[in-house]
């Protein structure tokens, strides 16, 4: 099984949002949390190789991820996926372009029957039909597009995950859909890595959940023991969570 | 005083540390052209759809600008030159205005105003949206997929406009004598290519290059200075009309100069 390990990375923009953090990412179900929500996101950003950190590295089986992206190594890039929270369907390309862009990139040699059959079977999975693959996004509602950004993240297989907000925005039906691959890939060992505003019962999912405080890792453990933790700051948060 | 030096040496550092930016996206571009042709299958695709957008949807209005402007030169050059006794040099007028000026310049304001509002816009929006963000994920250079394939598109739709708009220019100036004396086709032609030179073509063909290469890299390069908010895409879009048009007519005088005066 593959690990992503974070060392001593660094990242600052107004305040602190990695402040010297280290860890290793092993587990195949990791949930963030920060005292400040809107720094769940670039936390996620910079463990993907998606914003370069001020200092330290983040690397996936010794080699760094942000790096990897302008050095061109596809092969890293291939294994590691990103669901965003809003938006990211190509506007221009209508569904079925969209879902293709990154499987053409990283698989050219399969053929279009073969990544069609695969598309096909993850619609069939998230409850969506076959007529909406020559539709544009803006025509879909949100939460099909959103079920879209999952479908187009699975068909390349990645190896680690990382969600940001996956359940905002779905319908029900797509929520279910969600939890189910989350499940599925929970078993197949692929690491997951998410942060979660709208359903905090999903941190129960988590094997180990980590806990910021103005940057700083401030614990990680199981949800139950953090729910069991005697910490102002830990209940605060959680309460905090779970009211919103 | 202190404070003058101070704000000139921070511009001066500011308007440096932009040609860096700017020259480093144009090396980039350069740099990503190889591997465009690895990645054809994502990219061809948009190359397509821009040539389409930029080269063949514009063609009518190209065709109606350039008939309308050789008419009116032809118009003009009728009741002035006659006044003077210099009628002879009509042909000379028309393939100087046309050919080596307008032809080009005219056909790249009209694609500053179509495609290039059009990229600015669009790449903005799509910073906006998290689409490049996305792109970025999957290990696709955003300048590999979105750019090079506009900037090629752009280049290739400006060298085939211009020529179309030279030849509609020329039919119209042909359509417009007419007007005033029967000249036979024919006639008219030899008149027309016996004042040509081998530098003219030469000059709008290059021009056109340069053109086409100037309004896609500025305009793409402004549409991806957005950052997240939606209003920024109307600014940077306006800039990119500005610039497009300042670098379009430096590049012009430019090659204008080291042709016909080198």
């Amino acid at each position: 099984m593959q690990k992503l390990e974070a060392q001593h990375v660094c990242y600052k923009k107004e305040n602190p949002i990695l402040s010297d953090f280290s860890f290793t990412f092993e587990k195949p179900l990791y949930g963030i949390i920060s005292n400040r929500n809107e720094e769940n996101s670039n936390i996620l950003k910079i463990l993907a190789g998606l914003l370069n950190p001020d200092s330290g590295s983040v690397l996936l089986d010794g080699r760094n991820v942000f790096t990897s992206f302008q050095k061109r190594e596809r092969v890293i890039r291939k294994q590691i996926g990103f669901v965003f929270q809003s938006g990211g369907l190509l506007s221009n390309l209508n569904v079925l372009e969209n879902l293709l862009v990154p499987y053409d990139f990283h698989f050219p040699d399969v053929s279009r029957e073969e990544k069609l059959e695969k598309i096909l079977i993850y619609l069939n999975g998230f409850g969506l039909s076959e007529s909406i693959l020559s539709e544009r996004p803006a025509k879909l509602t949100i939460s099909v597009r959103k079920a879209l950004l999952f479908i187009r993240t699975y068909i390349v297989d990645p190896k680690i995950i990382f969600y940001d907000d996956p359940l905002m925005n779905c319908s029900q039906q797509v929520q279910r859909s969600i939890f189910e691959m989350i499940l599925k890939l929970k078993e197949e060992k692929t690491i997951q890595i998410f942060c979660e505003t709208v359903d905090a019962q999903m941190y129960k999912l988590a094997e180990e959940v980590i806990l910021f405080n103005e940057g700083e890792l401030y614990s990680s453990s199981s949800f139950d023991e953090l729910k069991n933790s005697n910490s102002d700051f830990v209940t605060g948060l959680i309460l905090k969570l779970f009211a919103e | 005083m202190q404070k003058i030096a101070f704000a000139v040496g921070r511009q001066a550092f500011m308007l440096f540390a932009k040609t860096i930016a700017v020259l480093s996206f144009v090396f980039e571009i350069i740099y990503e052209l190889k591997h465009f042709v690895l990645q054809r299958k994502i990219t061809r695709l948009i190359l397509i759809r821009q040539i389409l957008f930029t080269g063949f949807e514009a063609l009518t209005l190209i065709v109606f600008m350039a008939v309308a402007v050789g008419g009116i030169i032809i118009l003009e050059g009728n009741v002035i030159l006659p006044d003077f006794g210099r009628s002879k040099f009509l042909y000379t007028i028309i393939v100087i205005v046309i050919i080596r000026e307008l032809g080009g310049l005219l056909t790249a304001f009209i694609i500053i105003a179509r495609s290039g509002t059009a990229i600015a816009a669009e790449l903005g929006n799509m910073v906006v949206n998290h689409e490049v963000e996305s792109l970025v994920s999957f290990g696709i250079s955003p300048v590999l997929y979105l750019v090079v394939p506009r900037v090629l598109g752009v280049v290739l739709s400006m060298v085939a406009l211009n020529i179309y708009f030279n030849a509609a220019a020329l039919a119209g100036t042909w359509m417009m004598a007419n007007l005033f004396t029967s000249i036979p086709v024919s006639e008219f032609l030899y008149k027309l290519f016996s004042e040509i030179a081998m530098r003219d073509i030469l000059s709008s063909f290059v021009k056109s290059l340069f053109f086409g290469f100037v309004v896609a890299v500025v305009s793409s390069y402004q549409g991806l200075q957005v950052n997240f908010a939606s209003t920024e895409v109307p600014q940077r879009t306006i800039k990119g009309v500005v610039l497009s048009l300042t670098w379009v007519i430096i590049f012009d005088i430019i090659i204008t100069a080291i042709v016909y005066l080198v």
